[in-house]
């Protein structure tokens, strides 16, 4: 998949890319309210379906904002969420997709400006 | 349309920041005439507002509510949308969604993250997909139409056959192969049928008379091939060429009897019509081999070429020495 592009496409996307930073805290909220339901056992079964469509969607457009990481660590996390229905139990699921998804949320707080100090 | 940055293109995507990348992509690329849809249902309404239609829509697959494939089966439902470039815009690479998206009437399959290069190509080849397809309605009018025959209709040109159902464009074919890649398109073996007696038909015939044979022969060959699992594309110049699961074998000497014992009925009509009696050649399956360089589509070219060769080594026989 490739995504180079020009400086002047770069420059042009910057405005997306700013409100996409802006708005991670969002996501990761969301994600946060999502693995509290399926730790605690609360619609699980549409939790992990939500949590690998939020990682799809960050899949298809980190990377063209220059977040290549970002899109890797969120394809990883729909990738082991979308065959939660193979692992044999919940825990064996949990064992593996819990730290891939803890990744995750911290690339997200990584990329984040520190709008404090902006 | 006097360029491709003149086409309306609808973009469908609940990600808003993906419509917001492919808006600053547009606008860069001086694409002016685009607009958006955050649903299924928002794109619908869009789509069925009176006045100028769309000229290209872009579908995301994975949408909350009706997803992008149940999108594109109910656009191609749309009359003024049949034949309308749709290229899916996804993450999801998984051949079960490629095949779903191309038999639900998808011409092309791009797989985010996107790139403006990328993108602008794909685009390219959706207006020239656009410019011919008008050029060879026109003509379909005009044969359908016209009292004389001088319409202007090429022999090569791949016309519409409206009667033969789920027939594939041929760039959409080429375009599945593509997007499958060569590993997976090494599941489909690609046959060819070429027309023997076609040219002399387009030649001594009128035209309507001509799309009438094609269209005799389309339906034949869907029904030859109706027990299998295929893909039929129509590339002109009298030659049809179908995508055959792989893990049905079949025999083409075995093929090429039936669809000729098909098409027996029609025969009299044909040779009514132009004096020229007709018969389907086939050819040997084709696919390329586990190893290779050669591109996902090379197979389709190797089956047009044997069915054509087929033709030359009959008449060969019928005739004298090898050609």
């Amino acid at each position: 998949m490739m995504t180079v592009q020009t400086d002047a496409m770069t420059e042009a996307l910057r405005d997306v890319r700013d409100r996409f930073l802006f708005d991670l805290d969002q996501r990761i909220c969301d994600f946060e309210h999502l693995k509290m339901l399926i730790e605690t056992g609360s619609n699980r079964t549409e939790a992990i379906r939500a949590v690998a469509m939020m990682a799809h969607k960050i899949r298809g457009v980190a990377p063209t904002l220059g977040l290549g990481r970002l899109g890797a660590l969120a394809g990883s996390v729909e990738d082991v969420f979308s065959n939660a229905a193979r692992q044999p139990s919940l825990s064996d699921f949990w064992r593996d997709a819990g730290p891939v998804l803890e990744t995750l949320l911290d690339e997200m707080e990584r990329v984040q400006p520190d709008y404090a100090t902006q | 349309m006097q360029n491709q940055q003149d086409m309306r293109i609808l973009a469908v995507d609940d990600e808003v920041v993906f419509l917001d990348i492919l808006h600053t992509l547009f606008s860069c690329q001086g694409y002016r005439h685009n607009m958006q849809a955050r649903s299924a249902e928002e794109a619908l309404g869009l789509l069925r507002q009176p006045g100028q239609p769309f000229d290209c829509i872009l579908l995301d697959i994975q949408m909350p509510g009706m997803n992008g494939i149940a999108l594109c089966k109910a656009i191609r439902n749309m009359p003024k949308y049949a034949s309308t470039p749709i290229l899916m815009l996804t993450s999801l690479s998984e051949q079960v969604y490629i095949d779903q998206a191309f038999g639900a009437g998808a011409t092309d399959y791009i797989t985010k993250p996107i790139n403006e290069t990328e993108l602008n190509a794909r685009l390219r080849a959706a207006f020239n997909a656009i410019i011919e397809r008008k050029r060879v309605e026109a003509l379909a009018y005009k044969v359908q139409t016209s009292s004389v025959d001088q319409v202007g209709l090429n022999f090569a040109d791949p016309i519409a056959l409206p009667e033969v159902d789920d027939l594939m464009g041929f760039v959409a074919m080429q375009n599945y192969l593509l997007t499958l890649g060569g590993l997976r398109a090494n599941a489909w073996s690609a046959i060819g049928f070429h027309i023997s007696g076609a040219a002399q038909v387009f030649a001594n015939a009128h035209p309507r008379d001509f799309l009438d044979m094609i269209q005799d022969v389309g339906i034949t060959i869907r029904e030859g091939l109706k027990t299998r699992t295929f893909l039929l594309s129509y590339c002109g110049s009298g030659d049809f060429v179908a995508l055959i699961d792989k893990k049905t074998p079949i025999d083409e000497g075995d093929l090429q009897d039936q669809v000729n014992g098909l098409l027996e009925p029609f025969r009299e009509f044909h040779l009514a019509a132009s004096g020229q009696h007709v018969e389907i050649c086939v050819s040997k399956p084709c696919s390329n081999g586990l190893l290779t360089f050669a591109p996902p589509t090379a197979p389709i070219d190797a089956a047009l070429l044997g069915a054509r060769q087929n033709r030359a080594l009959a008449h060969s026989g019928a005739n004298g020495p090898p050609l």
